[in-house]
């Protein structure tokens, strides 16, 4: 059991050192890949067999567990755009880097593995930032999950069709053949069997948890049978057990596995890699720089193509601009298929360290909100959108204008009151302008932006921008003005109403509400449910 | 690359035992019992017509496996019981431990001679029927969630008592050869006993001191991490696993007693959840792979003699259980349960008599009297444990036991208190969690709040628990069942929608929170009785304020 006890060592320090450095939200990939290769360097004898064989085992389970985040069925609405920003970031980023590899001399098919693997971006990275910061739910985390299944479903289908590509271009056909014939069973085995087989007649928790893992090890099965790598029926197996309510009854028990075998698939993996040499450091930096620089201008670019905000292409291609844990399973088939080097293996293993450490540090708000400016300034030349407000006295000026804050806009509009709406996303405020209000772009926060909308003498601001120091900010510009603020909690509220503020704690109405209905309907609802008097 | 026959062993015995378990669905055949037959007849097949023997030649990791899954088990026995919950039944365990296992070792040699065995072999099977599996008693306890009950507590005292001498016993056996006298060193057996016990106590005292100055300080450090705790967590376990075997220690004292050092933490609950489905996959692997190392049908050639100590296991040593808790006062009910729970050989048995067989001390048919010995007992000991109270009623029903006569009958400290009833559970200690809690203390409700981070359950006016509520066993422990309303605040659309679901089944009311438009009408469809709306209920404050103002908005 040593093996797996220095693993969890090493595993255990990589987590350490992203609690220790928790404000910067490392993710924990690259520091347990690093963690993986001091074990290397400090020579920790481990069995090399049973590290491969523990590498292999995590892998299953990393490619799986991957599978079973990524429901097709719940990115809903967002499709579309989705699979716009997922296959524009794989397509050019992939292209971009075949131009690179070839010019820094690796030959064509190295530069085709390569560059599929800095194609697509890593699931693991983006749920846990999406995870942290409480946006996994919400329409951009949707729309972040899509773009991430689209690129999953890409490499896998490539992965496939590399592994049988030394049988020539019928047996590639072949392949993606088979793997979408995989991907079919997949999903009738969840419209049809799935729920059947695990949540009924009595099945308790731990036999669920054998017959997923039985699907998992069928799919893997098959997949040996129709000559594709596991890794696709590990994820087709996934997808099949990912939708409500399989998914959410074995959410726990995959969250253990997943913690457990992504710390030893890791560290294995920097166990087996090696740092580049410095002759190699040159690639690395470019390969790396290309994924940081060229992600956010594609998804910006094909968020003003397909008119969604542009806050969200920019903040989408700030969070997708890593490389995947796919991409070093795609150097490890190359390997297998004796294309690629181990050589290549540690210029990826290290491209994706550089670029995962470096995804928090990238996708903040002050990146973006520096991007949303900079786009502000070349976009209004392409595609006008902005006048300055002629109102100066007695109308309404709402602050950010989100799901809610649109509803008040359009009751304000049917009131014939006279609107102002700031926003900093030039999308919203261009539909805005078309709904009769006066659109000013801009952050909220910022005074330079605010003072063109005379808030001192509007009648009423309101605020519903969701940052404490945003609202704060705002108060103290302008202090004369009369203005509602979106309180998350009581603390706040009392912070914003010292400040002169009108403040409206959600929490608490959210409460109020609730209180009045479990006093009005759930005497009714026992009496209903549990025959309660 | 890739040698993918460990991955195929462990693929084989998934599919098989989920097959097995389709199969016996709605039998209620305890789990144990389908993954031993699985191994059972995979070894079987495996024998007969693959040309590859899967398991030794994917051994050395599924032995990382199954080991795991061992001190996984113990590590979670561990954490149920802290060290206040067994130090009142440290001595008892002690003395009923030991007065078993004289007692099995001196009828079991005696059973042995008269079945015709010569003294040497008599000796090592009556020690191979001597102790009791802890791995199946603690996995049978907790499915049945008695490991804290009184029955439950004295059976892992006399297991970890059995593991103390089993040490001792594979010394003994491994220093003897080929049935030689001469070979016994009783300076060596005096320095076994002598290190086994300062192993324990360097043991125990190391570990509970580090995870007191260290331990508990790191996890609290990192209390929100719920990922980095559960890392932690399984490297301090494997860390004192090694320590143990550095001392001569078993794996299984070394899992249990880092479970023990967690077992204050009030993390310990949320830790545990998280362990379980680890070991519940690591287990099964054990078992399967345990059936199949057994050759069942050379064990069958020896069913008589299997069949006779199987019933000295399961009646002999079930009234030596019996006789002795008695004797130390302990309550009817308790002894019975704890005297049927033992009723079955160990893991170990195996062990010994594969070192007893490579010593030359016994012969094949020994080996194969315990193999079957072992499979009766296990698959027996699943039925009694599933239904024990039962098999209780029915002996109390026709005063089976009366010629015991123990007394006390029952008592109230055999079972631990049940949990709140009439309660609402609220999930999520974020700033909508406090709130609620708050205002529904205030207009005197009873209330549970319950978040995975135990700092946000510091400033809570009502009742806490630390768990995750993506975990199953958190609607067990939090009593779900009799609570009136469960309420969730988390802004993790899965979890939510899984907790409504998982109450519609159970016919509770639930209250969801609706944090985004797009979540609400899942949420709806799914049955939530009602959608906590934080943002439509600020914006009907906003109308409200601005119709305050004079404004009439349509």
């Amino acid at each position: 059991m040593n093996e797996i006890l220095y693993l969890l060592i090493a595993a255990s320090i990589a987590h350490g050192l992203a609690s220790a450095l928790r404000r910067f939200r490392i993710p924990h990939v690259p520091l347990l890949i690093l963690a993986g290769g001091a074990l290397d360097y400090l020579d920790i004898p481990i069995s090399s067999e049973i590290a491969k064989d523990i590498l292999l085992l995590g892998l299953t389970f990393l490619v799986f567990l991957s599978g079973t985040t990524l429901n097709p069925w719940r990115i809903g609405r967002d499709g579309w755009p989705a699979v716009l920003f997922g296959a524009s970031q794989f397509s050019l980023i992939g292209l971009l880097s075949v131009g690179v590899c070839l010019a820094f001399d690796f030959s064509l098919v190295e530069s085709l593995y390569i560059a599929l693997g800095l194609a697509s971006s890593s699931t693991l990275v983006i749920i846990k930032i999406l995870q942290s910061r409480g946006e996994l739910f919400e329409p951009f985390g949707r729309l972040m999950v899509g773009a991430l299944l689209v690129q999953d479903l890409l490499i896998i289908i490539v992965i496939s069709a590399l592994s049988n590509i030394s049988q020539g271009q019928f047996g590639v056909f072949v392949s993606i053949g088979l793997i979408l014939a995989l991907g079919l069973l997949g999903v009738l085995l969840k419209k049809y069997l799935v729920n059947s087989l695990l949540l009924k007649g009595g099945v308790d928790e731990e036999i669920q948890l054998v017959l997923a893992l039985g699907v998992l090890f069928l799919f893997m099965g098959l997949s040996n049978l129709f000559n594709l790598p596991f890794i696709a029926g590990a994820f087709v197996a996934g997808i099949s057990l990912s939708s409500f309510p399989v998914s959410a009854v074995l959410r726990g028990q995959f969250a253990s596995l997943n913690i457990f075998f992504n710390a030893l698939f890791f560290v294995s993996l920097g166990y087996f890699a090696d740092f580049p040499p410095m002759g190699d450091l040159g690639r690395v930096i470019a390969l790396s720089l290309l994924i940081i620089f060229c992600t956010p201008l594609i998804t910006a670019g094909v968020a003003v193509l397909a008119r969604t905000t542009l806050r969200t292409g920019i903040e989408a291609g700030l969070l997708l601009a890593q490389a995947s844990e796919f991409s070093i399973i795609l150097i490890l088939v190359g390997m297998e298929n004796g294309d690629l080097g181990q050589g290549h293996l540690n210029l990826l293993t290290s491209v994706t360290v550089i670029t995962m450490i470096a995804t928090p540090f990238l996708s903040n708000e002050a990146i973006a909100s520096f991007l949303m400016r900079l786009f502000d300034w070349i976009l209004p030349r392409f595609f006008p959108i902005n006048e300055k407000p002629k109102v100066r006295r007695g109308h309404y000026v709402l602050i950010g204008c989100g799901e809610s804050a649109l509803v008040v806009l359009k009751k304000l509009l049917r009131a014939g009151k006279e609107v102002v709406v700031i926003d900093d996303d030039a999308g919203v405020v261009r539909s805005i302008s078309e709904l009769g209000a006066h659109g000013i772009l801009g952050n909220g926060k910022d005074y330079s932006v605010t003072r063109h909308a005379c808030l001192d003498s509007a009648k009423l601001v309101i605020s519903s921008m969701r940052k404490f120091s945003d609202n704060k900010n705002l108060l103290i510009s302008h202090p004369e003005a009369t203005t509602v603020v979106r309180a998350f909690d009581q603390a706040e509220a009392r912070f914003f109403e010292e400040m002169g503020a009108i403040s409206i704690p959600a929490t608490e109405a959210a409460t109020e509400d609730l209180a009045d209905w479990i006093e009005a309907r759930l005497p009714e609802l026992l009496v209903e449910k549990k025959g309660l008097n | 690359m890739w040698n993918m026959l460990t991955l195929t062993t462990i693929g084989i015995m998934i599919i098989s035992a989920g097959v097995g378990s389709i199969l016996l669905r709605g039998s209620r055949v305890p789990h144990i019992v389908v993954y031993i037959f699985t191994g059972l007849l995979l070894g079987e097949f495996e024998r007969n017509f693959y040309d590859q023997e899967l398991l030794k030649a994917s051994q050395s990791s599924l032995d990382i496996i199954t080991e795991s899954g061992i001190a996984l088990l113990l590590f979670l026995v561990g954490m149920e019981l802290s060290i206040s919950k067994i130090k009142d039944i440290g001595m008892d365990a002690l003395i009923i431990g030991l007065i078993q296992i004289v007692a099995c070792l001196l009828l079991g040699s005696g059973l042995g001679f008269f079945m015709g065995q010569d003294w040497t072999s008599s000796l090592v099977i009556a020690l191979a029927m001597t102790f009791s599996s802890t791995v199946i008693v603690v996995k049978l306890l907790g499915e049945k969630r008695h490991l804290s009950a009184l029955y439950g507590r004295m059976a892992i005292g006399i297991l970890l008592v059995q593991d103390l001498v089993v040490i001792l016993a594979l010394t003994i056996i491994g220093s003897l050869s080929g049935g030689q006298a001469e070979a016994y060193n009783f300076n060596e057996i005096a320095l076994s006993i002598l290190k086994a016990f300062a192993g324990v106590a360097l043991l125990l005292g190391a570990t509970l001191g580090l995870a007191q100055v260290f331990v508990k300080r790191l996890m609290r450090w990192s209390s929100s991490s719920t990922e980095s705790l559960f890392v932690w967590s399984l490297t301090w376990c494997f860390l004192v696993v090694a320590g143990a075997g550095a001392l001569g220690l078993s794996h299984e004292i070394g899992a249990f007693m880092a479970g023990i050092s967690l077992a204050q933490l009030s993390l310990s609950n949320s830790l545990k959840q998280r362990v379980h489905p680890l070991m519940n996959f690591f287990i099964g692997i054990f078992f399967i792979a345990l059936g199949m190392e057994i050759n069942i049908i050379q064990a069958l050639r020896n069913w008589r003699s299997a069949l006779v100590f199987s019933l000295f296991v399961i009646f002999g040593k079930s009234i030596i259980l019996l006789m002795s808790m008695a004797k130390r006062k302990f309550p009817e009910r308790s002894s019975f349960l704890l005297a049927i729970s033992m009723a079955q050989i160990s893991e170990f048995s195996f062990l010994f008599i594969a070192l007893a067989k490579g010593n030359k001390l016994v012969d094949e048919q020994a080996v194969a009297i315990v193999a079957l010995t072992g499979i009766v007992t296990f698959v027996s000991s699943s039925f009694l444990v599933a239904k024990n109270q039962s098999i209780y009623r029915f002996f109390t029903s026709r005063s089976l036991l009366s010629p015991f006569q123990i007394r006390p009958k029952t008592s109230a400290q055999e079972f631990p208190k049940a949990g709140m009833s009439g309660h609402i559970i609220v999930i999520g200690m974020n700033s909508l969690g406090h709130e609620i809690c708050h205002r529904l203390v205030a207009e005197g409700k009873k209330v549970l709040a319950i978040d995975n981070d135990p700092h946000k359950l510091l400033s809570v006016p009502c009742e806490s628990l630390v768990g995750n509520a993506d975990y199953s066993s958190i609607l067990e422990e939090a009593n779900f069942a009799n609570s009136l309303l469960v309420i969730t605040t988390l802004r993790i659309e899965d979890v939510n929608n899984s907790l409504v679901y998982r109450c519609g089944k159970m016919g509770i009311p639930v209250a969801a929170h609706g944090f985004d438009s797009t979540v609400v009408p899942e949420l709806k469809k799914l049955g939530a009785d009602y959608v906590i709306n934080s943002k439509s209920s600020w914006l009907k404050r906003l109308i409200k304020e601005l119709e305050k103002r004079g404004e009439a908005l349509p």
